[in-house]
């Protein structure tokens, strides 16, 4: 079996116990499926000796991160604006409520980005000329 | 940018794997870097270049 199967198997693994959790109302069948599907990957991983993750991977990673990070942001912030227009002398229910909620994880998420992107301007020097 | 990474690898007899292992880093990423899809970082083309012994201006070739 290889590494890429047994993570796809120890995903589907963790799915189905936690599917099988909530339709039996138990969540220790989900934590019993989560337990086991985490020792899996610790074993798999103490197994393994190929390189997996490199500057490559982690460069790819970044981009995967920033074109997903750009995209939510912009979706949910449009959708937010949408949705409390809509609100205006609209009979549905929750519209703005959920308008506000989205705005507030927008606002959140540049929130975040922004003093991550301060932590790293200047743990990679951006204040070391003054 | 292009680089001599594969000739050098045939020079020295080396598979990707084998050079992959020496660079600690993986034989897609190896792969990645003969065919110009990725350009690897300065610690890593220094490593390459230790590896053969070659200056790095010797392997990557700009344009």
């Amino acid at each position: 079996m290889t590494k890429c199967k047994g993570r796809l198997g120890t995903t589907l693994l963790v799915n189905a116990a936690v599917l099988l959790g909530i339709l039996l109302h138990s969540i220790f069948i989900a934590l019993i499926g989560v337990g086991v599907g985490l020792v899996f990957l610790w074993i798999m991983r103490r197994r393994t000796t190929e390189v997996i993750i490199d500057e490559r991977v982690q460069a790819i990673g970044d981009k995967a991160a920033r074109v997903t990070f750009t995209y939510i942001t912009l979706v949910l912030g449009l959708t937010s604006i949408i949705l409390m227009v809509l609100s205006q002398g609209s009979e549905l229910p929750f519209t703005e409520s959920l308008g506000l909620v989205f705005a507030y994880i927008t606002m959140m998420l540049l929130l975040v980005y922004t003093f991550t992107y301060k932590y790293y301007n200047r743990a990679y020097g951006a204040e070391d000329n003054k | 940018m292009t680089n001599k990474l594969k000739v050098l690898r045939a020079e020295h007899d080396m598979t990707q794997e084998d050079l992959a292992r020496k660079l600690g880093v993986s034989r897609q990423t190896v792969n990645a870097i003969e065919k110009n899809k990725y350009l690897p970082s300065l610690p890593l083309a220094f490593k390459i270049a230790s590896t053969f012994k070659a200056r790095i201006e010797d392997i990557f070739i700009g344009q």
